[in-house]
C-alpha cells in the first residue's frame, strides 16, 4: 500500500494485470465468434472470473497497457503467479479482513487463468 | 461472568464516536485539519458507515411491519447511510491517511462494529441456514426494529462526526470544494438525524404507525429468486429455475433503475454481461444440439436454426457490452453486493448442466461433448420447459439491457462511477495527480464517457428483442406456441434513453411497477356477491357512513 516503497505492490500490480486479463478475455470471445479454434464460452468465463477477482483488490494506481493485448499463454502464466503471490500475501496479512480478499482474488485469478487456458486453441496450448 | 453481547460491542462503539466527536469538537474551527488527518478520519468514518448499511439492509426490509417502523424512515436511514458512506469514501482518497486521535477512536469503534457483526452473522451458516437457536428470533420483526433502532442511533452519532469532519475539511487551491464537502456531508447527515428522530418516536409511540410508500426505495426486488443451484436437480426443475432466476434478474433490475443512488457496482454489472452472454450462448446451442428431435419438420428446423442464430448474435452483442466496461472505468469499493452476479451465475450453470452433464460447472469448459439429443428431451413435456428457458433469456437480457445505462447514468450524476481518464478529470489534470508511472487518482466519470455503454447495451437490447421473437416463432414452428403469459414479454415497449433525464425516469418508474406487479403474488379476488346481496350491503354502508348520514 505504501506508495514510497521499492518493492511494487502485489495487489496493484494484480488489480492492472486482471483488468488486462478482461479485456484479453472479450477479445478472444470476439475472435471466437468466427474462428472455431477459441472457446468463446471459456473466453467470456475467463472475463468473468478476471473481474470478480478485481472486486478484492484496490482500485489501481496506474493505468492497464492503453492497446488491448492479445490474449497468450504468458498471460495466462502471469496470472497465475500473481495468484501464488497473492496467496503468499494473504497468508502473511494480519487483518482477517485483507486475508479474506486476498484469498478470495486469489480463488478467481487462479480460476480466470484456468479459464483463459481453456479458451486459447489447443494446438497453441501444447506449444506453449 | 457473563458472556459479552452484540449490546456491548454497540455500546463500545457509540462511546468511541463520542469520543471521536469530541475530540474533533475541541478542534479549533479557524485551522482545519491537514489533507492526511481528512483522509484518515473519514476513511475510518466510511468503514462505519458502510458497517451500518450492512445492518439496515439486513434488518431494514424486516423492520417495517404495521407496527413497526415507517418504510419510508427506513429508506430514509438506508439511502443516506449509504451516501455518506461513499462521499467519505471519496475523501478517503484524497490524501495518504495520517491517523490522529480522532481517526484513532473512529476505527476503534469500527473494530467494534465488526466484531458485533461477526456476533450477528455466527448465527447463519454461509449459505443463510440456521446455526444456533437464535437464528430465527434474528429475523423476527420484532428484533430487526430494535436493531434498525440502534443502527440509526449509530448513525446520527457518525453523521454528527461526519458533519464535523466536512466543516474541519482543509482549504486548499481547491476551496471550493471544501465547501461542498461541508454541504453535501451536512445535508445528508440531517436527513440520517431526520430518520432516526422518526424511528425513535414511532418505537416509542403506543399508536401504529401506517406503512409510508417507501417500499420502492428498498433494494429488494420483490419476486422472491428461485431456489440455489443444488446437486441432484431434475433437469425439468433446473429449467423452470432459470425462467423464474432471470425473472428476477430483470425485476432486480428495474427496481434498481428506479433507485437514486443504485447499489450496482461496475464490477458487477459487466460481470452479469458476461453471464449473459454466455446464458444466450447456451440457449443457442441447445436449440440446435435438440433441433432434430423438437420437430421433424424441415421448415420448422429452418425457423429452430434462425432462433439460433439470432440468439448467437444476441450473445455477441452481450460479449461487447460486457466489454464496453473499459478498463479506465470502476466504482468506489463496495464489496461485490452478490445476488445479481449470483442469480445470472446460477442460470449459467443450470444451462450448461441441461447440455454437458449434470456435474457441469463455469470451470468446465464449452469443448467438452453435450449429451446426447434424446437425453435432454427425454419426457414429452420437455421440450416445452427447454424453449419457455431459452425464451425467457433474451426476454430478460432485453430488461436487463434496457436498465442498464440508465443506473449508469444515475451512477454517474450520483459520483459513485470513477474513472482513471486525466482527459475527463473535472478539475483539469495536474502534475500533483502523477503518481508513479500513470495517473493515480480516480475521478468522477463524466456523462459522455459512459455513451459507448448505452450504445452497447442498446444494441444488446435489440438483439435480445429479436432473439426472443425468433425463439417464440420457433417454439410455434415446432408445435409448442407459448400460452399468453409467456408472450406477454413479447408486447413490452423497450424504447432506447432519450436523454432527457425526466423522461427517462418516468418511463423506468413505470417499468419498475409494471415489474411488481407482475411479479408480487395476488390473492384472487373473493367471489362476487349476488346483485341483491351486493345492493342491499351499499345500503348498509352508505347509512352507516357519517357524511351522508348528516345529510
Amino acid at each position: 500500500m505504501n506508495p514510497n516503497s521499492d518493492h511494487p505492490d502485489v495487489e496493484q500490480v494484480a488489480a492492472v494485470v486482471l483488468r488486462t486479463a478482461a479485456a484479453a478475455a472479450h477479445v478472444l470471445a470476439d475472435l471466437a465468434v468466427r474462428d472455431d479454434r477459441y472457446d468463446q464460452l471459456a473466453a467470456l468465463t475467463a472475463a468473468s472470473y478476471a473481474t470478480e477477482a478485481t472486486v478484492y483488490l484496490p482500485l489501481p494506481d496506474s493505468d492497464p497497457e492503453d492497446s488491448v493485448r492479445e490474449a497468450d499463454h504468458t498471460l495466462v502464466d502471469r496470472l497465475s503467479d500473481l495468484a501464488d503471490e497473492l496467496d503468499e500475501l494473504a497468508r502473511h496479512s494480519l487483518d482477517l479482513r485483507q486475508v479474506r480478499d486476498r484469498h478470495m482474488a486469489a480463488l478467481h485469478a487462479r480460476d480466470a487463468a484456468v479459464a483463459l487456458r481453456n479458451a486459447l486453441p489447443v494446438e497453441q496450448g501444447t506449444a506453449g | 461472568m457473563m458472556d459479552v453481547t452484540w449490546g456491548d460491542f454497540v455500546t463500545l462503539a457509540s462511546s468511541r464516536m463520542e469520543y471521536a466527536l469530541a475530540a474533533l469538537t475541541l478542534a479549533d474551527a479557524e485551522s482545519p485539519s491537514t489533507p492526511a488527518q481528512h483522509a484518515a478520519r473519514s476513511e475510518a468514518l466510511a468503514d462505519v458507515f458502510q458497517l451500518l448499511h450492512r445492518y439496515s439492509s439486513r434488518f431494514g426490509p424486516l423492520a417495517p411491519d404495521p407496527l413497526g417502523i415507517a418504510e419510508g424512515d427506513v429508506a430514509r436511514l438506508h439511502s443516506n447511510v449509504e451516501i455518506l458512506g461513499r462521499l467519505l469514501r471519496d475523501e478517503a482518497f484524497y490524501s495518504w491517511p495520517e491517523p490522529d486521535p480522532a481517526a484513532s477512536y473512529l476505527a476503534e469503534a469500527v473494530r467494534f462494529l465488526r466484531f458485533a457483526g461477526d456476533l450477528l452473522a455466527s448465527h447463519h451458516g454461509p449459505d443463510g441456514e440456521p446455526r444456533s437457536p437464535y437464528a430465527a428470533y434474528l429475523d423476527s420483526a420484532g428484533v430487526a426494529r430494535h436493531m434498525v433502532a440502534q443502527t440509526a442511533e449509530l448513525a446520527s452519532i457518525a453523521a454528527r462526526v461526519a458533519v464535523r469532519i466536512g466543516q474541519l475539511c482543509p482549504a486548499d487551491r481547491r476551496v471550493i470544494r471544501s465547501h461542498t464537502v461541508a454541504y453535501r456531508l451536512r445535508e445528508h447527515a440531517v436527513l440520517i438525524e431526520q430518520a432516526a428522530i422518526g424511528i425513535q418516536r414511532q418505537l416509542h409511540s403506543p399508536r401504529p404507525s401506517l406503512p409510508a410508500p417507501g417500499l420502492p426505495y428498498l433494494p429488494v426486488a420483490s419476486t422472491a429468486p428461485p431456489p440455489r443451484v443444488r446437486p441432484g436437480e431434475s433437469q425439468q426443475e433446473a429449467l423452470r429455475a432459470v425462467g423464474a432466476g432471470v425473472e428476477w434478474i430483470a425485476a432486480h433490475v428495474a427496481q434498481q433503475a428506479s433507485q437514486r443512488l443504485p447499489d450496482a457496482t461496475v464490477a458487477e454489472l459487466s460481470i452479469a454481461a458476461d453471464h449473459f452472454a454466455v446464458a444466450h450462448l447456451l440457449t443457442a446451442r441447445l436449440i440446435e444440439h435438440t433441433r432434430d428431435l423438437l420437430t421433424p419438420d424441415p421448415v420448422a428446423q429452418g425457423i429452430l436454426d434462425a432462433a439460433g442464430d439470432a440468439l448467437r448474435a444476441a450473445a455477441q452483442a452481450w460479449q461487447q457490452a460486457a466489454a464496453s466496461w473499459k478498463s479506465g472505468l470502476g466504482s468506489a469499493p463496495a464489496g461485490l453486493n452478490p445476488r445479481l452476479v449470483r442469480e445470472a451465475e446460477f442460470a449459467v450453470v443450470r444451462l450448461g448442466r441441461t447440455l454437458f452433464s449434470p456435474g457441469w460447472t463455469r470451470r468446465d469448459t464449452g469443448r467438452r461433448t453435450p449429451r446426447a439429443p434424446h437425453e435432454i428431451i427425454a419426457a414429452p413435456g420437455d421440450a416445452t420447459h427447454l424453449l419457455v428457458a431459452a425464451h425467457s433469456v433474451p426476454v430478460a437480457g432485453q430488461i436487463l439491457a434496457e436498465h442498464v445505462p440508465r443506473i449508469a447514468a444515475a451512477l454517474v450524476r450520483r459520483g459513485a462511477l470513477l474513472s482513471s481518464d486525466p482527459a475527463h478529470n473535472p478539475r483539469g489534470s495536474t502534475p500533483s495527480d502523477q503518481f508513479r508511472d500513470g495517473w493515480t487518482r480516480w475521478y468522477p466519470a463524466s456523462p459522455e464517457q459512459i455513451r459507448h455503454i448505452t450504445n452497447a447495451y442498446n444494441s444488446a437490447r435489440q438483439a435480445s428483442a429479436a432473439a426472443q421473437t425468433t425463439v417464440a416463432r420457433a417454439a410455434g414452428a415446432a408445435g409448442r406456441a407459448f400460452g399468453r403469459a409467456v408472450l406477454e414479454a413479447d408486447r413490452r415497449s423497450t424504447l432506447s434513453f432519450t436523454g432527457d433525464p425526466t423522461e427517462d425516469t418516468r418511463r423506468v418508474r413505470a417499468a419498475a411497477a409494471r415489474a411488481r406487479s407482475a411479479t408480487v403474488v395476488r390473492r384472487p379476488e373473493p367471489a362476487r356477491l349476488p346483485a341483491h346481496r351486493a345492493a342491499e350491503l351499499s345500503r348498509e354502508v352508505g347509512a352507516l357512513d357519517p357524511r351522508r348520514r348528516t345529510r
